[in-house]
């Protein structure tokens, strides 16, 4: 791929963002994301100000090698993971206050640590909240996975849930945890009926 | 802030400010109009007389002016009492090339045969329902109706910002080179924390300029301490009460959600558009989201309405004078 392409990493893996309202099975290999780990409820303070620090990092990274190197890429979707920490976690029953996250933006596997260093000092020599710090380059393998298009609130992802359920016993297997989320809209705007918000569960069995 | 319930007499008000426009510009017709102030004779600010206009016509003041003129002619042609050099002419046509090309796709003939047709119509089909006619034109004017119960539409008070900007001149769907240059310093630099918000601002209206001509602020927030760089301008963006509603969509059908702002709400909203221009805040980016999934808010600087005419108020307004003082004639 030359130089002067841009790269979206979404659209060159549609194998892996397939979004339909219909469970599938995907082959997920080992992913690099910028990522942010934390605790407490989607929305809260602390939520807000990683996702705040791992768009700062997302974006500062980007253009450093885009007007550095000249190679663009897209800045991929957020995504989340949650109960990692805590493999018990049923995010239906447990307070929203006791879950435990890893905030996530997929980028190109040609990122070095020294990019994500240098984009850390530039940050935090304007004065940017030092959450910074806590961004790191992180490979996630999540290998064979059902996931599928969930519409409407976070909230009611319960029933969406329940159709991959059915739709890997079918094939023998289980849902496995943690529970992987990609944002497909923005939650600030789009009222909660119309969220569009990919699930995904490793399988296992 | 809740927004006000709709209210007839603002919405009259705003009629009565139309119609004076209206009535300028037929007893005009044959001067160029371009270079007059309609957004004074009809007390709007300057940034805003136009996107009124438009979303309470559906038509640009340009259109309407082409439009009536046309009509105008097609009167003339029915009445065969000129010839088609000087009814072109009249139409402010600068040949009769450009005239039968203007006739032809407004009434899918050539003047020519229009005058020869049996029973022509000279009204081109609008939603307005503003014509030509021989026994003068009719000002009033078919508008909108309120937005219904979907329209989204907040009140916020928000103080002015410091904002990094670069300023892009012509077609606004090439202000990419702007954000570019503007990302890039900003970006490259360490500027671009999650705790940035981008701001667009037309200052023009594309009715009246000249697409080339536009001029559109790409703007970041940026901090205090931020100092300059080169290239890129300072500036502040003006604070206040605005009317806000989400655009969600492309950027091409930006000015569809405008236009529902301005001729749908602004109208029986008891306000009227402040004198500071509007803008955009892009909530996500073209480049990361599919173009149904962009989220646009729309700022529209506002203040309470001012009325013409002081002395006769209908019922339901509830106008106060300690506000602003009216601009009374």
């Amino acid at each position: 791929m030359s130089k002067d392409e841009k790269i979206d990493l979404f659209k060159a893996h549609k194998d892996q963002y397939i979004a339909r309202r219909k469970p599938v099975f995907v082959e997920l290999p080992p992913i690099p994301y910028l990522s942010i780990h934390g605790k407490g409820g989607p929305g809260g303070e602390d939520f807000e100000r990683c996702i705040s620090a791992l768009y700062g990092m997302a974006f500062t990274i980007k253009m450093r090698r885009k007007f550095g190197q000249g190679q663009d890429y897209v800045v991929c979707k957020l995504e989340g993971i949650y109960g990692e920490k805590n493999p018990k976690m049923d995010l239906i029953s447990l307070p929203k206050e006791e879950w435990d996250w890893r905030l996530m933006i997929r980028v190109p596997e040609f990122i070095t640590q020294e990019e994500r260093d240098e984009a850390e000092a530039a940050l935090l020599d304007k004065g940017k909240d030092p959450a910074v710090k806590e961004v790191r380059i992180e490979v996630v393998e999540e290998g064979r996975c059902v996931q599928m298009l969930h519409l409407g609130p976070y909230e009611e992802e319960g029933r969406t849930l329940e159709v991959m359920a059915g739709f890997a016993a079918e094939e023998g297997l289980a849902l496995a945890k943690p529970h992987h989320e990609i944002y497909l809209s923005d939650p600030r705007r789009v009222p909660p009926e119309r969220l569009k918000t990919i699930l995904r569960r490793r399988v296992e069995g | 802030m809740e927004p006000k319930k709709y209210r007839r007499g603002t919405a009259r008000e705003y009629r009565r400010r139309i119609q004076r426009v209206l009535a300028h510009i037929v007893e005009n017709l044959d001067r160029d109009l371009r270079g007059e102030s309609l957004a004074e004779l009809a007390c709007f600010s300057r940034f805003h007389f136009h996107r009124v206009f438009r979303g309470m016509l559906g038509e640009g003041v340009a259109a309407l002016v082409k439009r009536l003129r046309l009509e105008r002619a097609a009167f003339g042609l029915r009445e065969g009492k000129a010839s088609v050099t000087q009814l072109a002419l009249e139409a402010g046509f600068e040949n009769l090339e450009s005239f039968s090309r203007a006739f032809k796709g407004a009434y899918g003939i050539p003047p020519s045969v229009f005058g020869r047709s049996e029973a022509p119509n000279p009204r081109i089909r609008v939603s307005n329902g503003v014509h030509w006619d021989m026994g003068g034109t009719p000002m009033d004017f078919e508008s909108p109706a309120a937005p219904g119960e979907g329209f989204g539409l907040r009140l916020v008070k928000r103080p002015a910002a410091r904002i990094a900007f670069v300023r892009h001149v012509g077609p606004l769907d090439q202000c990419g080179e702007a954000w570019d240059r503007l990302l890039g310093v900003l970006g490259v630099e360490g500027w671009l924390g999650g705790d940035v918000d981008f701001f667009g601002i037309c200052y023009d209206n594309p009715d009246e300029v000249p697409v080339e001509a536009l001029r559109y602020d790409a703007c970041a927030t940026v901090p205090a301490h931020f100092a300059g760089f080169e290239g890129l301008e300072l500036g502040e963006l003006p604070g206040g009460d605005f009317a806000v509603t989400t655009h969600f969509g492309a950027y091409a059908r930006i000015g569809e959600s405008w236009e529902r702002l301005f001729g749908a709400w602004l109208p029986g909203s008891g306000y009227e558009p402040a004198d500071n221009p509007c803008f955009e805040q892009y909530l996500n980016s073209p480049e990361s989201c599919a173009e149904e999934d962009l989220c646009t808010d729309l700022f529209l600087p506002i203040r309470p309405l001012a009325h013409m005419n002081p002395d006769s108020p209908s019922s339901d307004d509830r106008f106060r004078p300690e506000t602003r003082p009216a601009t009374g004639e």
